[in-house]
Parts: C-alpha cells; structure tokens; sequence
C-alpha cells in the first residue's frame, strides 16, 4: 500500500486543528489591525484548562468550552490593557502571554498525559478518519459562523473599527468595545484550538504553544494568496502550511533549518503578491 | 473555483508525492530501519542520540541499520508532524524517541510497531508503560535519595539549598518533588530558583547565592545550556554547586546522576533485544542508568573539603 495516505491525513488533522489559530490571526491582525501576541498564549491556556478538566472527569465538550472562556477572558485582558492603560498593541499581547505561561503551567502542570480519558475523539475512533469527521465540519461551521457574523450589524462595525475608527465613533459606537470583542473572538478561537490539541495528541506540554503564532501567521498569509473568502481560505492555508511542513519532513531537510524555511515561506508570499500587485497596476494602465 | 488554488495545491502536492516514491526506492533490503525523533536539540539529548546511533551500529553492525533522525526543535505541531510522516513509512521497523514529548507524540501514532525511549523521567506516570503498551526504554530518573545523603556526609554543614530548575521541564519537576521530599528528611531548607527559559537563569542563580550555601541542579535541559552563567556567579559568591548529570566541563563541585550517552546506549540495546530477539517490548522492563558520583578535584580544594571515608569507595575525583 502507498503509504500517502496517512500522512494526507494527518496533514489534514492539523491543517485544520490550526486552521482555528489562523482565522484568530485574520480576525486580530488583518480585520483589527492588531497584531495580537496573545494568541500564542491563549492557545497554552486553552489546552491547560482542557487538559486539567478531563482529567478530572469533566465532559470533553465541556472542558473546550472551559478553555474557550478562559482564552476569551485572556483576550479581554489584552484589550483592557491596551484600550484602558494605552499600552502598545504589540506590548499588551506580549505580557498577557508572558503571564499565561505562568497560569498555564500551575493548571496543567509542565507535562501530563491524558492516558485512556475520554476525549472528543473517542466517539469518532471507530471510524477509520474518525478524527477528520469530526474536525473537517467542526472547523467548517465555527468558519462560517463568522462569515454570517460579519454580515450582521455588529460584525460591519466590527470591519470598520479596523478601517477606519473615526467613521464608527460617529456611528455612536464604541471603538474600545469593538477592539475587546474582536480581541476575545481571537483568543477564544486560539483556546479552542489549543483545547483540541491536547485531546487530539493525548497530553498537555507547558512549552507546546511555541510557535503556533508563526505557523497560523504563515497560514494566514498562504490564505491571503486565495480570493475567496477569508475564513474559509483560512482552513485551506492552514492545511498547504501543514503540506509544506510535511514536505520539508519528508525531505529529511536539517531540523535545525526548518524554522528558517518558514521565515522564507512569508518573505516568498511576500514577494508573490507584490509581483502580482505589479502585474495588476500595469493591467490597469494598459 | 479559482484555477490559481488547484494549480497551487496541485503543485505541492505532487511534490510530496515524489519525494515519497522518491524515498520507496532507495530502501535497502534485509536492513533495519530506525525512526529517531528527538524533542529539541539540548546537549544532553545530543549524548542521548549519538549514545544509540554508535551503540545500535555495533549491536547490529553498522552496514546493516538505516537511521532516519528527526528533531522536533521544541515544537509539538512538529513533533506530531515527524510522528505521522514516521506512521507512514512503512520501511520503518521500530522507533527511538529521545526525551517526553517526543515519546509522546509517537505514542500516540505508532501503536504496533515498538518504540524505545530514552531521557523520559517518569515513563509509568505518563501512561507509556501501560497494559499492552508497546513502549520500553530507559529513563533518566536519578536517585536522589542517594543524591541528597551524598551531599549532606560531604557538606554536613549546609543548612539551606537552592533549587534551581526550569518550572516547565517535567523531568525538572518531578525530579525536584522527590529532592524536597528528601532534604525535609534529613532537615536542610531549601528555597525554590524556578526560572521560565535560559534568560531568567542569571537572575535566579544570584538570588540562589545570597540566600543559600549550596546551589542543587535537577536535570533540567535550560539549566544545563545556561551553565556556564550559573557556575560564574556561584564562583564569584564562593557558592558550591551540585548538578544531577554528568560530562559538564564547567566543574561543579559534585555531578551525580545519569550518563546520558549511556542511557542512549543503554536504549540501543533494547532495541537490539527486541529487533534481533523478537521480544515485545513490555516484557522488557524500562531500565535506570546508573548514578555515577563524580567530584572535582580543584572544587575539593577552594571549598578546603576532605572527602569522608564513607563516600571514598563510591566517588570518583576528576
């Protein structure tokens, strides 16, 4: 037997457990315009608040959504102390990860195994790609709820907070409150992920979230390539990000380099899409 | 559908298509083939690896093993990523992991192929050592009980030690409950040095040294790449220090614990035991290395100690 498939599907597995953490980048950084570091944090307390709820006997769907507030709560926090104490953007997502490593550590411990608890997936392990009948719909709905959130009222102003803040202050709306909002969306949308990731590997590691911002940002931007809409290109960018990765394993590529070719994957989209930012202007004038 | 996303997708995915019919042909008849995955690169797990990779290569002769080495570099989407790519392949006859999250991740993939561990400190804790588990390996617990005694028939004087580890390191933490438990036992104080990464190292040891008389290092992978900053201010505050690994070059003035090139060793031999015996691997039970008790010879003489008979038969001075 070729042996593809079951690295197809685990590629698929991750694409879209991270394809939550990528539309938290779109949400934070490119609606919002707030690069947002929490993220990363959030993703460590989602799955420390998880894993310290199954493994004391709490419902798995229930210990997500556990995870999922207190990843929103965290997003408050970096909102608060960016809207109420002016600190900077980049500064407040800092220190609200730098304090959720300390909480995440005291929740889950640095290491714990989840040994034979029942996790979301345990329902679906019957099935051959029980995995991916569950998080192939799980990560399309929690998509497109947030494309029919951002045709609603409150999801318009949500955009245009990002925009243009004058035009929403003279809507009479709150600018602070529609950071916040879309700050909480962000996190919570990282616990989640970070919450299925542990039920999904079967343990919770202090030091497992290094990296996750990286990775969605390098989803996000691979997605940004797409001219569909966002939150469903968010699941496919994930997903090529998680090809290439596989690829680079498979390569056998020096471990110790493969962070370095995620850093040329982004300056590579880069330069793509200034190529054909080019292209167009020349369209435009011919 | 938007031609340029088929194309793209296409692309790549071909790609990964070739590199895998690419790598079906290279395989080597009547060989065995090893999966390595390692969690990060640290020294210690170095020795881990490169322990096995000479071990195993003159358990079964070194013409005759293929080793495929991966290093996760800290990161467990990567980690998960080697793991499955390892599931795969089908060419591979048994796994070594070296350290927890890398044992880990595997655990989770590969269910009937064997996996041989190393630099785990708590296999059993962590459910690798369940009911038909396929799992075996050597773990890097040290004896601290020992340890501790050690040091207080070489140091009887010390009424307070510093701990000094990195708080997200599990081996760090367990190996850090087991020594409170016995300096309480042998009623010496102790304070805990927790730090977050290699940055916060300095700060915690020159807050060790002013309110201990002895630093104590669990085996703790931050610490270990950070020593030399640890050793400098313990030197300049005339401060002992005592390390639960040994091969530092930095000169503590006692190194105890586990030989990590030889627990590496140590693994190939089980899994020479189980690819050559055919033996499973839960019949097999995870091994400890033994403790060696290395002292320093120029520590010995700025800290004016003489080592007592009792310890004489046990220590080797460097």
């Amino acid at each position: 037997m070729f042996s593809l498939l079951p690295i197809v599907t685990g590629i698929l597995e991750r694409g879209f457990i991270g394809s939550f953490v990528v539309m938290a980048v779109y949400l934070a950084s490119r609606i919002m315009k707030f690069d947002d570091f929490s993220i990363e944090g959030t993703f460590g307390l989602g799955g420390a608040v998880v894993a310290y709820s199954v493994i004391h006997g709490q419902n798995p769907w229930f210990a997500l959504l556990l995870g999922v507030i207190a990843g929103g709560l965290s997003g408050l926090i970096t909102g608060l102390l960016h809207t109420k104490l002016g600190l900077n953007r980049l500064i407040s997502g800092i220190v609200v990860t730098t304090m959720l490593f300390s909480l995440s550590i005291n929740i889950g411990g640095s290491n714990v195994a989840l040994g034979s608890v029942e996790t979301i997936f345990s329902a679906f392990n019957s099935y051959s790609y029980g995995n991916l009948l569950l998080l192939a719909p799980f990560s399309f709905l929690v998509g497109i709820f947030y494309v029919w959130y951002m045709k609603t009222e409150s999801g318009f102003v949500l955009r245009s907070t990002g925009i243009n803040e004058q035009f929403v202050t003279s809507l009479g709306k709150s600018v602070p409150f529609y950071i916040i909002l879309c700050l909480v969306f962000a996190n919570s949308l990282s616990a989640l992920a970070g919450g299925i990731f542990v039920q999904y590997s079967g343990f919770f590691s202090a030091f497992g979230n290094v990296g996750t911002l990286i990775a969605a940002l390098a989803g996000c931007m691979i997605a940004e390539l797409f001219s569909w809409n966002m939150f469903m290109t968010a699941i496919l960018g994930s997903i090529i990000y998680q090809l290439i990765i596989a690829i680079t394993i498979e390569l056998q590529v020096e471990p110790s380099w493969q962070k370095l070719i995620t850093g040329l994957l982004i300056v590579a989209i880069l330069v793509v899409k200034k190529i054909e930012g080019a292209k167009k202007k020349v369209l435009k004038h011919a | 559908m938007n031609k340029k996303i088929v194309v793209f997708i296409s692309i790549l995915f071909l790609a990964l298509c070739g590199v895998l019919l690419v790598k079906k042909s290279q395989k080597g008849h009547d060989k065995y083939v090893i999966g390595l995955i390692q969690s990060a690169s640290f020294p210690n797990l170095d020795y881990a690896r490169e322990g096995f990779i000479a071990e195993i290569k003159k358990e079964l002769g070194a013409e005759k093993v293929e080793i495929i080495v991966q290093n996760a570099e800290g990161s467990l989407t990567q980690a998960q990523a080697i793991a499955s790519s390892f599931k795969a392949n089908k060419n591979i006859d048994a796994f070594y992991a070296i350290a927890t999250t890398a044992a880990q991740a595997l655990k989770r993939e590969i269910t009937d192929k064997p996996i041989v561990f190393a630099a785990v400190t708590d296999p059993v804790g962590l459910h690798m050592r369940d009911k038909n588990s396929n799992m075996t390996g050597s773990s890097d617990m040290a004896d601290i009980p020992k340890q501790i005694l050690y040091i207080k028939e070489l140091l009887p004087n010390v009424k307070k030690v510093a701990l000094l580890y990195n708080v997200g390191e599990p081996n760090s933490v367990t190996l850090v409950k087991s020594m409170k438990e016995e300096l309480t036992k042998q009623n010496i104080l102790f304070e805990d040095d927790g730090i977050n990464s290699e940055s916060d190292v300095a700060a915690a040891t020159a807050h060790a040294v002013v309110n201990a008389e002895l630093i104590l290092v669990p085996t703790d992978n931050s610490v270990t790449s950070a020593f030399p900053i640890v050793k400098q201010i313990a030197k300049k505050a005339h401060i002992p220090v005592v390390v639960t690994w040994t091969g530092e070059s930095k000169d503590p003035l006692m190194q105890f614990g586990v030989d990590y090139k030889q627990s590496g060793e140590q693994a190939a031999q089980l899994m020479a035991e189980i690819l050559v015996d055919k033996k499973a691997p839960i019949e097999i039970p995870f091994v400890f290395p033994t403790n060696k008790v290395l002292l320093s010879a120029s520590e010995l003489k700025i800290f004016n100690i003489t080592i007592p008979e009792s310890l004489k038969s046990i220590v080797t001075v460097y």
